[in-house]
């Protein structure tokens, strides 16, 4: 599937919306928000005694790229460990190919609650 | 080009400050196009009809900033060296980011309810009063100078654009309710 | 003479001479011309004293016949008949599919986006159609006035897309006319109310015309008329109305809608036959030729006719609750409602605008004619022939323009409802590490999926230094200028890297195109291609000189160090004596770029010092701003 069906996709039919125990101690939340256009979201990871993310929810109020992005995240981190999670980075290398341009906190916002609900999880394995 | 490297409250003969007359500010911004419109120079030459076009722009661009309170505090903190955009990416309050999660989701929720209107007119209440809160705070703290205050500015800044995002986000749902009855 | 508004009230220069100007409706179904004369605006008539031209356009073997005769013999001859080409103008083969009604005509479909006619003349583009309507009004108002016209404002509905301004900028340029401005239709009706005189307040204009509907509000406070909000429909009118009536006739005499063209025509014919008594009467008696299934017969009352466009009526209600909620204004604050456009004369159209609203709607002008009159009044204004009126309009964009970002969704850069003229900026980022190029592809709407809002163009800006994904800061630039024409610019603020287009719509014709079919019309005129374009820089020149000249003797002894003011007039000198001997455009058209460009400092200063005396007369009452801090709520 082509990039931008694949995001409209997203953003139509986003997928693990919902919400996780947030008490529980194998569940880390991430809280971020992006004041430049008001986008909130809210992501959360299941962590087993591996440190593999079994499962995550998120739940975003926001612009359609912010939306299909999160979802797309969230697809993308399940199965991975920690810290394969937390390197995430998009480093393909363009082909010689006019893309369409990235709203800029589009591109950070999903990956800051990425890394906000590893960082909640590990306050509470630490506690 | 034109001397606009004013501010744009030098260009409407107005000071500097988060309160503004609104009233007289509209009286201004006429005056100004009356000077500087197009439509003045529909006849003239093509070098006079770009500088026309180019001060209009700028004119309307000042009082489009000016008239929101928004975009005035933003505008106020830009003069003060604050560069909203690059140095604030995410807003770091989980409190204020949990209540506007909880808002969105009441929203989400009004379209499901059978008494959908009378729960958006209290929604909308709601956000309407935090609105207010954070300009009546805005108000005070764009008065001061020190770099406290300047840094409570920005987070009253930026939890206003969450709110101003919400509100529209409601006056579209009660548009489509509107529209549906 | 526009320079002189800046001046002081009494320091005015010479008179200059009366410019003949032209106020133009272009309309789905009918078109008219209007000229203010000893003060006075009013449509012009043909030589049969009839005012409105119907928008049709005949193609012949011999010729052309544009109106009323054309109209006449749509029924007969469909395929070479064109009316309604407004509704075509700017769409793209694409839109013909989305228009939803049969259109009798045959398409080409060729290389270009644009679509084509083919009739016994030849293909023609809905842009050639609109061009021959604006060439009969034109040479009407000539031949009325008895002279060339210095330029014409042009009515558009304020909901047109870019593209279809564009398409009709591009008529005009077609027909030889000079535009001073597009103007939004219910603008244009606004000041021909006479709003002007009227109270200070909020108004609403409600315009249902053939195939457009509008709905405007505006404030005027002393002259000016400030559009608040816009909205509307570039695809519903009363074409639309008849349409409704005629797929229930076509239903109720059993025909399918396989019927064949006359018979559509005869059909539609009679519904709008129809509609139109039954504003008179309770019932109207129909009769349909079936050819060979024989005649048919039946009623149609005024409780039928409303519950067919009831539907479409509505839409334009929920409109007119949305544009009041973007003006930010309740109906209460309304000081009155003007109806527009031949579709309002329908009762039941009357009677809902009047239940939303809360009171009844003004209708003393002729639907028909006040457009065209508010376009002269704005024509007369721009020519300079008013130079102490203090008549502006301010209007707003009517549709929010975009772009594309990664994953086909849209970014608003300049809302709906922007104050015209405008520019807006908002930086971007690549997506992948090591991106040099991007493409930027415009689009106007207000939908989310780019799919579902208007492309307008597509640029790429290239050469972007490679970085990490999310590194490079690209800044886009949208303009509009007081027409709502639009252009666009990418830069990457770290290279300095740029890009930029005047938007030429996907759906528009190519500069080419438009030289072709400008050589075309004028090879049919037997002009002189040459001489026409000196003709062109000659009046540009010509009003370079008066503008100056004013602008001199009202304030040069202010602004001016008398070695200024010798190189002004040593240039001014100079492009008076190329005009005079000159039969060359090119060169006439470099002397103007120089003195241009000798004055610019003298233009600057003149428009700040016109800014500083604005509010110089402002400083006496300096705000003192009030502390309740409500206004800023």
């Amino acid at each position: 599937m082509a990039y931008s069906d694949k995001v409209i996709d997203h953003y139509e039919h986003p997928r693990n919306v919902g919400v996780l125990d947030k008490g529980a101690a194998n569940i880390g939340t991430g809280m971020v928000g992006a004041p430049a256009c008001g986008d909130v979201m809210r992501l959360q990871i299941q962590v087993n005694e591996q440190g593999v993310i079994e499962d995550a929810k998120f739940k975003t109020y926001g612009c359609g790229s912010a939306i299909a992005s999160s979802s797309l995240l969230t697809e993308w981190v399940k199965g991975r460990t920690l810290d394969e999670a937390r390197e995430i980075k998009n480093s393909e290398i363009a082909e010689e190919l006019a893309l369409p341009p990235v709203k800029i906190h589009c591109s950070v916002l999903a990956e800051d609650a990425i890394k906000a609900a590893i960082a909640d999880y590990q306050s509470k394995q630490g506690a | 080009m034109l001397d606009f490297s004013r501010s744009y409250f030098e260009l409407f003969g107005m000071s500097a400050g988060f309160l503004v007359d609104i009233p007289e500010l509209a009286r201004r911004y006429r005056e100004l196009q009356k000077v500087v419109h197009p439509d003045r120079f529909a006849a003239a030459g093509q070098a006079t009809q770009r500088l026309s076009l180019q001060s209009a722009t700028l004119v309307n661009e000042a009082y489009d900033t000016l008239k929101d309170p928004l975009k005035r505090a933003q505008y106020l903190l830009r003069l003060r060296g604050v560069e909203l955009d690059a140095q604030h990416h995410t807003l770091n309050d989980p409190d204020f980011l949990m209540q506007q999660m909880a808002l969105r989701e009441a929203l989400a929720e009004v379209l499901q309810a059978t008494d959908a209107r009378a729960r958006l007119d209290a929604l909308m209440q709601d956000i309407g009063n935090l609105i207010e809160t954070q300009v009546a705070r805005l108000a005070v703290q764009l008065e001061e100078s020190g770099a406290e205050q300047l840094e409570a500015a920005v987070q009253s800044v930026q939890k206003m654009q969450f709110l101003n995002k919400l509100h529209a986000e409601a006056e579209a749902l009660e548009a489509d309710l509107e529209d549906a009855c | 003479m526009a320079l002189l508004q800046i001046a002081e009230p009494g320091q005015s220069a010479a008179p200059h001479q009366h410019r003949l100007a032209a106020g133009i409706d272009l309309g789905t179904t009918n078109s008219l011309v209007a000229t203010v004369r000893s003060g006075l605006a009013e449509t012009l008539p043909d030589e049969q004293g009839r005012h409105i031209l119907p928008s049709v356009v005949r193609y012949c073997a011999t010729g052309v016949e544009v109106g009323e005769a054309a109209r006449r013999a749509a029924a007969a001859d469909p395929l070479n008949t064109v009316s309604s080409a407004k509704r075509l103008i700017g769409r793209g083969t694409a839109d013909l599919k989305s228009l939803g009604r049969e259109l009798p005509y045959e398409f080409v479909m060729i290389d270009s986006a644009v679509p084509r006619i083919r009739t016994i003349a030849g293909d023609v583009t809905p842009v050639e159609v609109s061009a021959e309507i604006l060439r009969v009004l034109a040479q009407r108002a000539q031949e009325t006035l008895g002279g060339e016209l210095s330029g014409v404002v042009i009515t558009v509905p304020a909901y047109f897309d870019d593209a279809q301004r564009q398409a009709t900028r591009d008529a005009a340029r077609l027909a030889g006319l000079h535009v001073f401005r597009l103007l939004n239709e219910p603008t244009a009706a606004a000041v021909a109310y006479g709003l002007d005189h009227a109270a200070d307040g909020v108004h609403a204009i409600y315009d249902l015309g053939g195939g457009t509907f509008d709905i405007s509000v505006l404030r005027l406070h002393k002259g000016v008329f400030e559009v608040m909000a816009t909205g509307g429909d570039s695809a519903l009118g009363g074409d639309d109305f008849d349409a409704a009536v005629a797929g229930w006739l076509l239903a109720e005499a059993d025909l399918g809608s396989d019927a064949d063209r006359g018979t559509l025509r005869h059909v539609l014919d009679q519904a709008r036959a129809a509609k139109e008594r039954l504003a008179q009467q309770e019932t109207v008696g129909l009769e349909i030729d079936r050819r060979d299934a024989g005649l048919w017969r039946g009623t149609l009352t005024r409780k039928q006719l409303a519950d067919l466009v009831d539907p479409l009526i509505r839409k334009t209600i929920n409109t007119c609750r949305r544009v009041l909620r973007d003006a930010g204004v309740t109906i209460d604050e309304i000081e009155d409602i003007v109806m527009v456009g031949g579709s309002t004369r329908a009762l039941r159209v009357r009677e809902k605008v009047s239940e939303f609203f809360g009171q009844a709607p003004l209708v003393d002008i002729d639907p028909d004619r006040v457009v065209a009159i508010g376009a002269a009044i704005q024509a007369d204004v721009l020519a300079g022939n008013n130079p102490d009126d203090e008549m502006l309009l301010l209007d707003v964009n009517p549709l929010s323009l975009g772009i594309e970002t990664m994953g086909g969704l849209t970014e608003r850069i300049l809302p709906r409802n922007t104050a015209l003229p405008a520019a807006r900026a908002q930086e971007f980022t690549t997506f992948k590490d090591g991106q040099t190029a991007m493409s930027i592809h415009v689009v106007q709407g207000e939908r989310e999926l780019v799919a579902d809002c208007r492309s307008l163009a597509r640029f790429t800006l290239r050469d972007i230094p490679p970085m990490v994904a999310g590194a490079a800061r690209i800044r886009v630039t949208f303009s509009v200028d007081a027409d709502g024409l639009l252009r666009v610019e990418a830069s990457e603020l770290g290279s300095g890297v740029l890009a930029r287009v005047e938007v030429k719509p996907s759906y528009g014709l190519t500069d080419g195109e438009i030289t072709g079919m400008l050589k075309a019309s004028i090879e049919r005129a037997r002009e002189d291609i040459d001489a026409r374009r000196l003709v062109e820089e000659q009046v540009e020149a010509q009003r370079v000189i008066e503008a100056l000249s004013a602008a001199l003797a009202c304030d040069a002894d202010e602004l001016l160090s008398a070695q200024e003011r010798a190189v002004i007039d040593q240039a001014l000198q100079a492009l008076i004596a190329t005009v005079d001997a000159s039969q060359n455009a090119a060169e006439v058209e470099t002397a103007v770029k120089r003195l241009e460009s000798e004055c610019e400092f003298y233009v600057e200063r003149r428009m700040n010092s016109g800014i500083r005396k604005a509010m110089a007369g402002q400083r006496v009452d300096e705000i003192t701003p009030r502390d309740d801090g409500q206004e800023a709520g």
